[in-house]
């Protein structure tokens, strides 16, 4: 394993590095002392680092009673289902997110005329920093709750029962059992949820209400579209990257060592709880959450369906589409599992006897959401181009991107999981000397199948709704279900484009239930 | 019971991927933007119409839009497989001709009716349009009637942009701004800033917003009222007449010098404004056809207010200052 994950480790690196060095290497004059002078880029920077601390701020505070309360409540009817809505918006293209958003706390949305009915002469005014908060926290509470479920799952039931007959109160539980965990788990979530909020794009200019809310993938965008200078858009996605590498050692850093249980199940299937203000607190967090993060959902399907019945639609174009979008995210998601998973693996030999290393395979492993998307696609365009061209390009370009882009992903969904199995198993099976291929069969597989499924499923549904692979390697026989939306809207087809919304949001939803049961068996979620 | 599905998942890669072979005639690669060959746009059209005339088959590559068309040109340079570049607006000809990768374009555009002359050696107008201030009429009965009345100081109905560095229609307006206001544009662009709801990445992103109510007034065209008349039997969005005029922006397409079907791109320049070609794009461009149509010309085309005076900067001169125009916008929208 050490050797596999050396190589993707090596692959990641090259993989990311090859892509901006071919920008480098374009023609363009990087006025780099011009550039660090602009006053603009300052302010692009001030303003990046508000939005994306107060949304990873925010995200978290919520994201860990939610996380809480799901944990706690582990066996109410429809809590799967729930849980599977609420990642919807992890997955969402950000256009229909924003009419989502829009439809429901915008100027003549659902809020608006909430509060005409009643009369209050206010109106929600969401452009700006809000707008753009609100949408970021929209995006980023469920991908919160997603990383730290498995946080709560990590605590044996023997280390509960054990604090319920000490007879702990609530604060004592907290502090010595909950705290140390969500030392372990919240400096990565909070770094993953930054780290997008930093490079979030059509959603800061869409809700931004101004030039003075942007963020550095517009300069790069700027530097690529406009003044066509490879080298100026390369230089600005290492600026990027600087801040988030400065924000993934933080948090690594940050990171404490709690110890990991060795009971036989997490997930306390009997939260030794009984207390009913606690049960009715952990409902409360529940349905304001579901209620936030459901809402623009539920708008972006009454439209769909509304959509549906007034536009006419091109079914024969639609599966096609979708056929094509599922075909060029599913062997993505896989690929960034094979990828992610020698990585990870090696991660959690590592922790214990060379923790330095194990902290070094983690920040690789969450690299290339630290690049500019559109940076490390012209780069592996200009790559590409040297070795396969027409269609065979941009389908291996779009799975490439793809690929790349869903490995931290499907890292930080594996690490707990992962790390738990290693935690108990490894003793094990050096005494028993069962290793290598066996080994896996045995023990390791039938333990992380669930989180495998998660894993890919989530990778497969992210993969779905890309639109910068499929716009950078544009081939007009590649139009997925993304890009088909996008034509819609661009030929003033709103109705025809809420129902290929609503498609997309059902795709993403079978295939995402579809590959977490196929791949992670029944046990999964 | 595994293997079936994973069977039927690579069955499903391995169809939609399926490319259609053709046989042995020509192919001409052209380069365009994506709406331009959705199933909305002209390309699906046209194509019939070119491929029946010149018994070769088209090979559309579809990009972003207008700029990114640009962008890829440069990074290709003379190794482009491109036989024609369709989408590019006078915005941008200066600089693509500057690649020197263009052609002449050989092409008789005497029957041209652009409000402007046309004397490009290198690039076919195929449509053309004027950038407007769209209004939802049943709710802001009054509009601005001037770009000034528009960017005076003070409160006023709000308005949906977009970014000149992401979107062509911003781009636009960076320029009418300009054009009209010279020294005042970044204290125009500081009034108008208190009136913006939100400037977008795109203009699909601010119509949408537009029509879910989120302002009165957007970014848009003269023309996309006649899409709403002729689509939606409604009158209720309509483009503002202003007493500057309005900025003009037309579509065109070129040629490269290294195609290796230089008949095929000429014999397809030429088919872009003739009769047929011109009747389909109005109704699926949304756009002025650039010769005279009479009675083909849609009526809800022929309805539509022609803008008092049709605004055009010089493409050279728009290369040689947008970053510092862009620069200004920044410095005064941007507060």
């Amino acid at each position: 394993m050490r050797i596999a994950s050396l190589f993707v480790a090596a692959l990641l690196i090259a993989g990311i590095g090859a892509a901006l060095l071919m920008l480098f290497t374009q023609a363009g004059g990087a006025d780099i002392a011009g550039l660090l002078r602009s006053v603009y880029l300052r302010r692009v920077l001030e303003f990046t680092l508000l939005q994306a601390g107060l949304s990873t701020a925010i995200s978290i505070a919520l994201g860990v009673p939610v996380a809480r309360a799901f944990a706690a409540e582990s066996t109410f009817p429809g809590r799967r289902l729930l849980l599977g809505l609420m990642s919807l918006p992890i997955v969402l293209p950000s256009l229909v997110a924003v009419f989502g958003i829009v439809a429901i706390y915008g100027q003549n949305g659902v809020l608006a005329s909430l509060l005409r009915g009643l009369g209050v002469a206010a109106r929600p005014d969401i452009y700006g920093l809000g707008g753009v908060v609100l949408a970021h926290v929209f995006f980023n509470l469920p991908l919160a709750v997603r990383l730290l479920l498995p946080g709560w799952q990590s605590i044996p039931l023997e280390t509960w029962r054990l604090a319920a007959q000490l007879g702990m109160p609530g604060w004592a539980r907290f502090r010595l059992i909950e705290a140390p965990m969500l030392r372990r788990y919240l400096p990565q979530a909070a770094a993953a949820i930054f780290l997008l909020c930093v490079g979030s794009f059509a959603i800061v200019l869409a809700l931004g209400g101004g030039p003075g809310a942007a963020t550095f993938e517009v300069a790069v965008f700027e530097a690529i579209r406009f003044e066509f200078d490879p080298p100026r858009a390369a230089l600005l996605a290492l600026c990027g990257l600087a801040l988030n590498l400065a924000c993934l050692t933080l948090a690594q850093q940050a990171v404490g060592e709690a110890a990991l249980g060795t009971g036989w199940r997490g997930g306390g299937q009997v939260w030794p709880v009984g207390w009913s203000r606690g049960r009715l607190q952990n409902g409360l967090f529940l349905l304001t959450a579901a209620l936030f993060v459901l809402a623009p959902v539920v708008a972006t399907v009454t439209d769909g369906i509304a959509g549906l019945i007034q536009a006419r639609l091109n079914w024969p174009a639609l599966a096609r589409a979708a056929g094509i979008s599922l075909a060029l995210a599913v062997p993505a998601a896989f690929a960034a599992l094979v990828l992610a998973l020698p990585l990870v693996l090696a991660e959690a030999a590592a922790r214990a006897r060379n923790p330095r290393r194990a902290g070094w395979l983690r920040v690789i492993s969450a690299l290339p959401i630290a690049v500019s998307p559109m940076a490390l696609g012209l780069g592996w365009f200009l790559i590409l181009r040297l070795v396969v061209e027409g269609l065979p390009r941009a389908i291996l370009g779009v799975i490439l991107l793809n690929t790349l882009m869903a490995v931290p992903f499907v890292a930080a969904i594996l690490r707990p999981a992962v790390e738990r199995a290693h935690h108990r198993h490894e003793r094990l099976c050096r005494a028993l000397g069962i290793a290598g291929w066996r080994r896996w069969r045995l023990i390791d597989w039938p333990v992380l199948r669930p989180g495998i499924g998660m894993a890919a499923a989530l990778a497969a549904a992210m993969a779905l709704g890309d639109l910068v692979g499929i716009g950078l390697f544009g081939d007009a026989r590649l139009r997925n279900l993304t890009l088909l939306l996008y034509d819609q809207l661009g030929a003033y087809r709103m109705e025809g484009a809420a129902a290929t919304a609503l498609l997309l949001l059902l795709l993403v939803f079978v295939t995402y239930q579809g590959i977490e049961r196929m791949v992670g068996g029944r046990a999964a979620a | 019971m595994i293997s079936r599905r994973w069977a039927l998942l690579a069955a499903v890669i391995a169809t939609s991927a399926a490319a259609p072979a053709s046989a042995d005639k020509p192919t001409l690669t052209i380069y365009t933007y994506s709406s331009f060959v959705s199933e909305w746009g002209p390309g699906p059209a046209l194509q019939p119409l070119f491929e029946a005339q010149c018994g070769c088959s088209i090979n559309w590559v579809s990009l972003e839009d207008g700029a990114a068309l640009l962008s890829r040109l440069k990074l290709e340079g003379v190794q482009t497989e491109a036989d024609i570049v369709l989408g590019l607006d006078t915005n941008l000809t200066a600089e693509t001709a500057a690649t020197g990768l263009i052609a002449p374009h050989e092409a008789d555009l005497s029957a041209l009716t652009l409000p402007i002359a046309w004397d490009d050696a290198n690039f076919v107008p195929y449509d053309y349009g004027y950038f407007a201030v769209v209004y939802d009429s049943q709710i802001l009965p009054n509009p601005p009637q001037s770009l000034a009345e528009l960017t005076a100081p003070g409160d006023g109905p709000k308005i949906i942009l977009m970014d000149p560095r992401t979107s062509t229609p911003g781009l636009g307006l960076l320029l009418w701004v300009k054009q009209v206001a010279g020294d005042g544009a970044a204290e125009a662009w500081t009034n108008l800033a208190k009136k913006t709801l939100t400037v977008t990445k795109g203009w699909s992103e601010a119509y949408g917003l537009f029509l879910k109510g989120e302002a009165p007034m957007v970014l848009s065209y003269t023309t996309s009222p006649a899409y709403h008349v002729m689509m939606e039997s409604t009158d209720r969005y309509k483009a503002a007449e202003f007493a500057e005029g309005n900025y003009l922006q037309v579509e065109v397409a070129a040629r490269l010098k290294t195609s290796d079907q230089p008949e095929l791109a000429k014999l397809f320049l030429a088919f872009l404004t003739s009769r047929a070609a011109q009747e389909k794009l109005p109704t699926t461009n949304w756009m002025y056809p650039v010769i005279d149509l009479g009675d083909a010309l849609p009526q809800a085309f022929r309805d539509l207010k022609v803008p008092a005076k049709a605004l055009l900067m010089p493409s050279d001169q728009v290369a040689a200052n947008r970053s510092a125009w862009i620069e200004e916008w920044l410095n005064s929208a941007g507060q």
